[in-house]
């Protein structure tokens, strides 16, 4: 027993921190309706100003807390709740995932532009001294920290039970409105709960941070770990986080010793400890009943025309279609070899991000795991081709054991909506990535598989121009499918659940059978532009795809544009063109900045840059420029009407309600 | 007995057929709150049924339990004598049984035409997956056919001038129109309207009432009605179910609603909270 004391020590410590966290988060989802994706990146912002704070400016460690947990903390919380949230209201809980993943991608990029990507020492918070209890050593900063969280939990216990604060915040999540009538003051509430949760982050990064040191992936990491004990107790209560939380970092310790005492030949074993959280959080999602998590992102009103695709949007993009293939054919003779190499590259991201555009764009079920279907697209087709299977089959296979995969994923997963469909894949995403990346059916133990170039009528595609519109040809196929998928019923299908999921099935559809298909097809082609990209350079690594891949896709394809093809060739562009224009190193990291600053701007708007573009003409600002009468925002409405009956008059001759006649 | 069972106001036959909807007994629990406890309605066809209360009797609830969208802690839900207590809410419509929502629950990016035709469609489908993926290849023929459903409906609900705008841009009140065409191309035998009129000047109140009248007349479906407006309710409505705080109130005609004390205690305890 005395074994594991230590371990059961160090477990309740560790859980402490993501109990802190985990309740932070619960304070902000029950009161605002929003859940953070970017709270582990509020924490890992903490540890960094914490380090700058101690190491830079010299001030002692315990007023650096301070500022950090009763400062920085409540400050992020109030910018996040009025800057970014606010803005959303009657948006779906797509938008509002969509921003938290901007965030969390923006701020990662920003801290390591600021402090590069090497992780900070930080000097420690409390004495180092140790208690000697007899069986087990423990130390001062593990006593503090236990006791810090198992009193400020107490602490939020009362507080919600007993202050009248506290009390609204229960009561503005149900219904502002009628909290409002109660004398709440709803706004000033929700600000104030996003205040709390974001100090509770704050407090959970710079607590890991003398032990992590400030480092921005590990952290986010880390604190993303709280999901889990939040999703035990469905998000909403604080008691279950609590605990959930501590029971998950004592079993995190345990699984430790118990992989290294009898399981240390099991390489996937090896992810278990840290996978803990994520099979909390997967499971509790999947497994739950139908219904028993509720979505509390609520849209306060129908959605404005602004809002509105334009209807050409829907057609077959033939003519966005024909640029690629003009411009795809012509690169090789205008470029040199490094630049065609770039152009392959993005010719497979084109059949990604259009992949991903299906699930995004025309469905609107956010998947954080696209990372993973790409790299067993890409493993697949390594393992196949070692075998001896020739290169197309084998392609085609890789995607094809995507295929059953995404679609058990998305099986148990769609019946949950917009937000617990985006925490499941999350889940999953990291939960494949720690426990499945490194067995031999994926990476293997080196972390490296080996991928052939094509064999074509004998011939080995090694040449840049050959491979080029070797994968030029297999992006237009997969392209035209995808976009024939989006023209077709099954497309309107998708798109009508997409606005309304409850119309579709009170008119007699079940909407299961297409999420799951969507799913699928876009799982399959992932896998097909892992295969490719991975040809391309003949190997494939673990840090190629990690869960972090997945989240800065989702941001720029939102960020260009996620309901049209012309935004998947955007996002193409700006992920892997630009980069190659520019080599600085820096270029990447304010890239990330960037899209993440772009999926929070344009979280809102039906199609992205390309959206904003392409609905200029109907723009006020450009109307007045060409002085063409009273085009008016959002008028994609009236200009296709207008389209489609030239003789109909203006808006205002169109009766109010169908009832004059 | 419960009100749903008045032999003398059930316009259809008892048994059969045309009994249309019917839930009895009801019970709908919200973690530690009673929503519904013990409601009984009864929607049969050729009759326009209303279903008033006060904000938080438990309507909607009510609606939500008949299409399918909440399972009911107790009660029992019919649709001409069959328990649809273990339909999912596709297949309660596809059984006929259509619905409009209080929050407009439209498709947006679609036009007012396209969300007609998208009701009209949904007739053809059978509960194998293909049909419902919209994979079945519809011939010309076909295509006409629905083109011509949705003319009518849209002819029917007055929607003619709006049919090709996006309906997000769209008003309330012509939004909740489309919703009705929508419904109502889906050819329902019993339908469910959520506050149908909310949004909607007293004037056009009038004429939508006029509408449903014909709709009922024309067709013979049944209607059960959520409504506030309550001179629309006393206006076209033949039977009215009276909730109060998840409790049935009274049951009656206009004319015994408009008189009841029980019903102007409600309301007006309501107004002066």
């Amino acid at each position: 027993m005395s074994d594991y004391l230590p371990f059961i020590v160090l477990g309740i410590t560790t859980g402490s921190i993501y109990a802190l966290a985990a309740m932070g988060l619960v304070v902000t989802y029950t009161t605002s309706g929003v859940f953070n994706f970017a709270h582990g990146a509020v924490a890992m912002v903490s540890a960094y100003a914490y380090y700058t704070l101690t190491v830079d400016w010299g001030l002692a460690p315990e007023l650096a807390v301070f500022l950090v947990v009763l400062g920085l903390g409540p400050l992020v919380g109030v910018i996040v709740d009025r800057g970014l949230f606010r803005r959303l209201q009657g948006a779906g809980s797509a938008a509002y995932v969509v921003v938290s993943i901007g965030l969390l991608v923006a701020l990662q990029g920003l801290v390591i532009i600021m402090y590069g990507p090497t992780s900070k020492p930080v000097p420690p918070i409390f004495p180092q001294k140790v208690v000697d209890l007899g069986a087990v050593n423990v130390g001062y900063d593990q006593i503090a920290i236990t006791t810090i969280a198992a009193g400020l939990g107490l602490g939020l216990a009362l507080f919600f039970k007993r202050t009248q604060t506290g009390l609204d915040m229960r009561a503005v999540v149900d219904d502002p409105q009628l909290a409002e009538l109660t004398g709440a003051n709803a706004s000033r509430t929700t600000t104030l709960a996003w205040m709390l949760g974001s100090s509770f982050a704050s407090l959970a990064g710079v607590l890991l941070a003398p032990t992590l040191g400030a480092d921005a992936l590990v952290l986010i990491l880390l604190v993303v770990q709280a999901f889990g004990a939040a999703a035990l107790g469905r998000l909403v209560s604080l008691p279950i986080a609590y605990a959930g939380a501590i029971g998950l970092g004592v079993l995190g310790q345990l699984s430790i010793k118990w992989v290294s005492e009898y399981a240390s030949g099991q390489t996937w074993l090896s992810g278990l400890p840290q996978s803990l959280p994520f099979i909390a959080l997967f499971t509790v999602l999947i497994v739950s009943k139908k219904g028993s998590f509720k979505e509390l992102t609520k849209s306060v009103q129908a959605r404005s025309s602004s809002q509105t695709l334009a209807p050409g949007s829907r057609r077959f993009p033939a003519i966005v279609l024909t640029v690629i293939v003009g411009v795809g054919l012509v690169i090789p003779s205008l470029a040199t070899d490094s630049r065609t190499t770039t152009a392959t590259t993005a010719m497979a991201m084109l059949i990604m991000f259009s992949s991903l555009s299906l699930l995004l764009g025309l469905s609107r079920q956010i998947s954080l795991c696209h990372a993973v279907f790409v790299a067993l697209g890409a493993t697949t087709l390594g393992h196949l081709q070692a075998d001896g299977v020739p290169f197309l089959p084998a392609l085609l296979m890789a995607g094809l054991v995507v295929v059953p995969i995404a679609g058990l994923l998305a099986i148990p997963a769609i019946r949950l909506s917009g937000l617990f469909l985006a925490l499941a894949t999350f889940g999953f995403g990291v939960l494949f990535q720690n426990l499945l990346y490194n067995t031999s059916w994926v990476f293997g133990t080196s972390g490296q598989v080996a991928v052939e170039r094509p064999t074509l009528f004998g011939n080995l595609l090694d040449g840049t121009n050959e491979f080029y519109f070797f994968v030029l040809a297999i992006a237009v196929a997969s392209v035209v499918t995808v976009e024939l998928v989006r023209a077709t019923r099954l497309g309107r299908l998708l798109r009508a659940t997409a606005d309304s999921n409850v119309a579709v099935e009170t008119l007699g559809i079940n909407t299961t059978a297409a999420r799951t298909v969507v799913f699928c097809v876009s799982g399959f082609f992932a896998a097909i532009a892992g295969g490719l990209l991975s040809s391309q350079v003949t190997t494939v690594g673990t840090s190629s795809y990690s869960f972090f891949q997945s989240l800065i896709w989702v941001a720029v394809l939102v960020a260009a544009g996620s309901a049209t093809l012309g935004g998947a060739a955007l996002a193409t562009t700006m992920l892997v063109a630009i980069p190659a224009f520019f080599t600085d190193a820096d270029v990447i990291n304010y890239q990330t900045m960037f899209f993440g600053i772009g999926a929070i701007l344009l979280a809102q708007a039906p199609n992205g840059l390309v959206g904003l573009v392409t609905n200029l003409p109907n723009t006020r600002l450009w109307g007045r420029m060409a002085d063409d009468g009273p085009a008016r925002a959002g008028a994609h409405a009236t200009r296709r009407r207008q389209r489609l009956a030239p003789t109909s008059a203006t808006p205002t001759s169109v009766p109010a309600t169908g009832a004059t006649r | 007995m419960s009100p749903a069972d008045n032999p003398n106001h059930t316009a259809g036959q008892i048994a059969g057929q045309s009994e249309g909807l019917r839930a009895d007994d009801v019970v709908v629990k919200f973690g530690g709150l009673t929503a519904l406890d013990g409601v009984s309605v009864h929607a049969p066809p050729g009759r326009i049924t209303g279903l008033i209360g006060p904000n938080g009797a438990g309507k909607t609830t009510l609606f939500n339990v008949c299409s399918g969208l909440q399972v009911p802690a107790a009660g029992k839900v019919t649709l001409d004598g069959e328990d649809l207590a273990r339909h999912s809410p596709s297949r309660r419509a596809r059984e006929g049984l259509g619905r409009t929502f209080q929050r407009l629950e439209l498709f947006g990016t679609m036009t007012v035409r396209e969300n007609v035709e998208f009701g009209v469609e949904a007739r053809w489908l059978s509960w194998d997956p293909i049909s419902q993926l919209g994979l079945r290849s519809s011939g010309r023929a076909r295509r006409r056919e629905i083109r011509h459903a949705a003319d009518e409906v849209l002819h029917a609900t007055g929607l003619e001038p709006l049919a090709d705008r996006v309906v997000g841009s769209l008003s309330t009140g012509q939004g909740r129109l489309v919703e009705l065409a929508r419904a109502m191309a889906r050819n329902p035998r019993i339908l469910l309207l959520d506050e149908p009129s909310s949004g909607l000047d007293p004037a056009e109140s009038r004429d939508f009432g006029r509408q449903l009248r014909e709709l009922v007349a024309s067709r013979g479906i049944g209607i059960l009605m959520v409504e506030h407006d309550m001179s629309l309710v006393l206006d076209i409505c033949d039977w009215i179910f009276v909730l109060d705080f998840g409790k049935p109130l009274m049951a009656g005609t206009a004319g015994e609603v408009r008189n009841s004390p029980d019903v102007q205690a409600a309301y007006l305890g309501k107004e002066a909270a």
